[in-house]
């Protein structure tokens, strides 16, 4: 039951049917894990702690090992100059105590590897992986298919970004992994060789916090697309959504 | 009289022309086709590179035995990381 101060601090969404009353309740009691703390993660963030994840029974983990640089300030919206030099973990936590103080704030400041992730992402109701790394996004889909926890993944780089939303194992949804994608390409592009435009992650990250939020609210019940993997065109400001199959022998999740 | 020229036209010639739409564009090519050829013909940059057959992402080892034919819809597109 929502008491009369949720009810005016969430009153805007609550009116949405894909979130409600229920839903509401369903985002206080997620545990949300996002991994990495850049362009993507510092915004989807701010969203998910404006919208109550992790503010009853859950929690919201933010896990990066990387500290603020002035170079990230043209796309990192939370942050700013008082915060140079400073763990991105501790000036996000600091930032959302100040937007929503009800939030279950946990910080993780390591870099997520393969041999920290299965603890990371063990108690999730998702992931939202922010990473800019091919290899680090791997190791969080593995660990994400080896616990059956949906995971949702964004990438932004020059004025293209992409994102596709990864189904635990007891989904209906016959379609790949990560792994299934990327395992035999050579992806090379990450923000600092190809160069971001600041709006063009933030895009990015509000349809990742979008797609997270509306499964959050209504877990398997929600309308979001599984394994759609969707392109889109800053420029031209078109999104073209690709189904993603499994790879025959995967050997993440065949 | 070059033989070998002649021999490549009627081969040429018995090729059937197929119509794909690659990235939106509608692009005429020679039957048979493969995935494969059309980026090797095209000489398209493969690091880095994704396609969609008919809105479906295939695999790079199911390039070579993917079979084009008249109508289908490509797109090709370089897969990002950043964040």
């Amino acid at each position: 039951m929502l008491n009369k101060d949720d009810i005016r601090r969430y009153s805007r969404q609550l009116l949405l049917e894909e979130i409600d009353e229920d839903g509401q309740q369903n985002l206080f009691n997620a545990h949300a894990v996002v991994i990495g703390l850049g362009g993507l993660g510092s915004l989807v963030a701010r969203f998910l702690v404006g919208a109550g994840v992790g503010a009853g029974a859950g929690s919201l983990t933010l896990v990066d090992g990387d500290v603020v640089d002035v170079s990230n300030l043209h796309r990192q919206a939370s942050f700013n100059e008082t915060y140079l030099g400073d763990l991105k973990t501790r000036a996000l936590h600091c930032e959302l105590n100040k937007v929503n103080p009800a939030v279950n704030l946990a910080i993780k400041s390591q870099f997520a590897d393969e041999t920290n992730l299965p603890d990371i992402v063990s108690a999730a109701t998702c992931v939202i992986d922010c990473t800019d790394s091919i290899s680090t996004r791997m190791e969080i889909n593995r660990a994400c298919v080896k616990a059956q926890i949906p995971l949702f993944i964004t990438a932004a780089s020059g004025l293209s970004w992409q994102s596709v939303n990864l189904p635990c194992g007891d989904s209906e949804t016959s379609c790949g992994c990560y792994h299934c994608l990327v395992s035999q390409i050579k992806v090379d592009e990450n923000c600092s060789s190809h160069g971001i435009l600041g709006p063009v992650v933030g895009m990015a990250a509000c349809h990742q916090a979008t797609q997270a939020l509306l499964f959050l609210a209504k877990r398997h019940l929600t309308k979001i697309q599984w394994g759609e993997y969707i392109v889109g065109n800053a420029i031209n400001g078109t999104t073209n959504s690709f189904h993603l199959p499994p790879l025959p022998n995967c050997e993440v999740c065949q | 009289m070059n033989h070998t020229s002649d021999s490549h036209i009627s081969i040429e010639n018995s090729r059937q022309r197929i119509e794909l739409v690659v990235n939106g564009e509608n692009k005429t090519y020679l039957s048979p086709i493969t995935l494969l050829e059309l980026v090797m013909r095209d000489a398209l940059r493969q690091e880095g590179t994704a396609i969609a057959y008919n809105q479906s992402i295939v695999s790079r080892c199911q390039w070579s035995n993917t079979h084009l034919k008249d109508g289908d819809q490509i797109d090709i597109f370089t897969l990002v990381a950043g964040g």
